[in-house]
């Protein structure tokens, strides 16, 4: 009980409480994207990129977190990010060339990506589950298998593979709970708290995997890199600034739903600054 | 309001003991997986044949041997409940299982700190709980084999399981069987095929197993010759 009956006032204990929680959820904001430590020097040699199919799965949450997905949303999700992809990466200067999904090797080298994206979020991120491995920290060595020849069927030398889930509460989850709030305030600390995966709304990860199956970027962005991304963006060019409608414009009515074009493109406009950070020399 | 932050508090010093020395082990070399076992009460500490003989005449039981291995550099482990785990890249990609099972084990406990080293537990493949036969004293090699493939044909985890070899091996000593299979894990879009090969034997009310599973794309290849540098480097401790 929290009763102030050993004489510390309540109030106290509740911020005090508080305090501890925000500490143990928030940690060290670390980078949002990990790369191989060759990565320059296999992006200079790769001329043409390809994009597999985008896996977005949406789901709509509702009281209690209770979470059902939803197909339809999904395909919607996936046409709207592979169409923001192909456009934000051409405007860029790294032109993409979209693949369909019937080549079996490359299908293989998506499902095994499943397991390396897992893995990857759990042993090479420092989250609240605590399942860093210090080995792939400090080498990040991944890889999908040789896709040489299958790529160059499609006349590219590396993919993108792009994942992600969307969470759209409906009106009843709206409702703000002590839960929601803490979330908030760990959060603002600098760390995205993760020990409670299902109250992260937007989810988006890419990663650039060459011919040998090298996993040589990866990058995954919530929904605060994703806000951070858009300010630092407007900074850098105050021609974006306005494009990108959401908290930084103080329309609240958009909400974080990658099937609205805008979203999408805020996603992929965020992963190139990413990459960008990632291959400056 | 207090009730559900005090959950979350209690929640929070759950993970926080889970990364204090709970969840994932990172040093390699000898190793040893010791003789307790969750089947065993706690006063009984040698681990023999000669105390397995003196356990069964008092209708108690023994406790397994002690196994000891070696793990090479860059692998991680951690005892899931009575299981051994070790995987360099993550469960989902490879992992080494050591597990002793006995003759009337029906739980395999996953240990008493639920978020300690979580996708250990993650991975759905178990031995106990889908056994359709049990495993006996004195069973041949080959009969355990078949006890070990109906577990896992009838796992509700595995789909489209195809066995590719069964052979033998001799493993500190002992002879015991060889199997290798293919399997997908059910309900996973998004997920791998994946390999496993698998040695067992029995010694006294004990199932000894070592499983060595890969994503069967890229993985199994990589690792396969660490498995077989562990298998070798086992011994069974206790007289």
């Amino acid at each position: 009980s929290l009763a102030g009956d050993r004489g510390i006032p309540s109030s106290v204990r509740l911020i005090c409480l508080l305090a501890a929680l925000a500490a143990a959820t928030a940690g060290c904001a670390s980078p949002v994207y990990r790369k191989h430590p060759e990565l320059s020097r296999k992006t200079r040699a790769i001329r043409d990129m390809g994009l597999l199919p985008p896996a977005i799965a949406m789901y709509e949450e509702r009281f209690r977190f209770k979470l059902v997905p939803r197909e339809e949303w999904s395909r919607e999700a996936t046409d709207a990010v592979r169409k923001a992809f192909i456009e934000e990466m051409t405007a860029a200067g790294l032109p993409v060339a979209a693949i369909g999904g019937e080549d079996r090797e490359l299908s293989e080298m998506a499902e095994l990506f499943g397991a390396v994206d897992f893995s990857i979020g759990r042993h090479v991120y420092k989250d609240a589950l605590k399942e860093t491995f210090p080995g792939k920290v400090r080498a990040f060595d991944y890889s999908l298998g040789a896709a040489g020849e299958a790529m160059a069927r499609h006349g590219v030398d590396a993919v993108w593979i792009v994942t992600g889930a969307n969470l759209l509460p409906t009106a009843g989850t709206q409702v703000a709970d002590a839960v929601d709030v803490l979330m908030a305030i760990a959060g603002g600390l600098g760390g995205a708290p993760t020990f409670a995966p299902y109250l992260v709304k937007l989810e988006f990860r890419a990663a650039l995997i060459d011919g040998n199956g090298t996993v040589l970027f990866y990058c995954r962005l919530g929904e605060a890199d994703l806000w951070r991304a858009a300010q630092d963006i407007a900074r850098a060019d105050p021609s974006m600034a306005g494009q990108d409608p959401g908290r930084d414009v103080g329309d609240a009515s958009i909400r974080d739903d990658i099937r609205d074009p805008r979203i999408a493109r805020r996603c992929v406009r965020a992963l190139i600054s990413e990459f960008r950070k990632a291959t400056a020399p | 309001m207090r009730r559900v932050l005090a959950g979350i508090f209690a929640v929070v010093l759950l993970l926080e003991a889970a990364g204090c020395g709970l969840g994932w082990k990172h040093r390699a070399g000898a190793l040893v997986v010791p003789a307790s076992h969750s089947q065993v009460s706690g006063s009984r500490n040698a681990a023999s044949d000669v105390d397995a003989g003196a356990a069964a005449v008092a209708g108690e039981v023994a406790p397994p041997r002690p196994i000891l291995l070696t793990l090479p550099e860059g692998w991680n482990w951690v005892m899931r409940g009575d299981d051994f785990v070790a995987t360099r890249d993550g469960v989902f990609l490879q992992s080494i299982v050591v597990e002793r099972i006995h003759v009337g084990q029906s739980e395999q406990p996953s240990g008493a700190f639920p978020l300690a080293a979580l996708s250990s537990k993650q991975w759905p493949v178990r031995t106990v709980k889908n056994l359709r036969r049990r495993f006996a004293p004195r069973m041949s090699a080959g009969s355990a084999a078949e006890v070990v493939l109906e577990s896992r044909k009838s796992d509700p985890a595995v789909a489209g399981l195809e066995v590719r070899e069964v052979g033998t091996r001799t493993i500190a000593g002992i002879p015991a069987f060889k199997v290798v299979f293919d399997f997908r894990l059910k309900n996973s879009s998004g997920l791998p095929a994946y390999r496993s090969v698998c040695y067992g034997f029995m010694r006294g009310e004990w199932y000894y197993g070592f499983e060595y599973t890969a994503a069967a794309r890229h993985y199994f290849a990589k690792d396969a010759e660490t498995f077989d540098s562990v298998v070798r480097s086992v011994a069974l401790g206790g007289e």
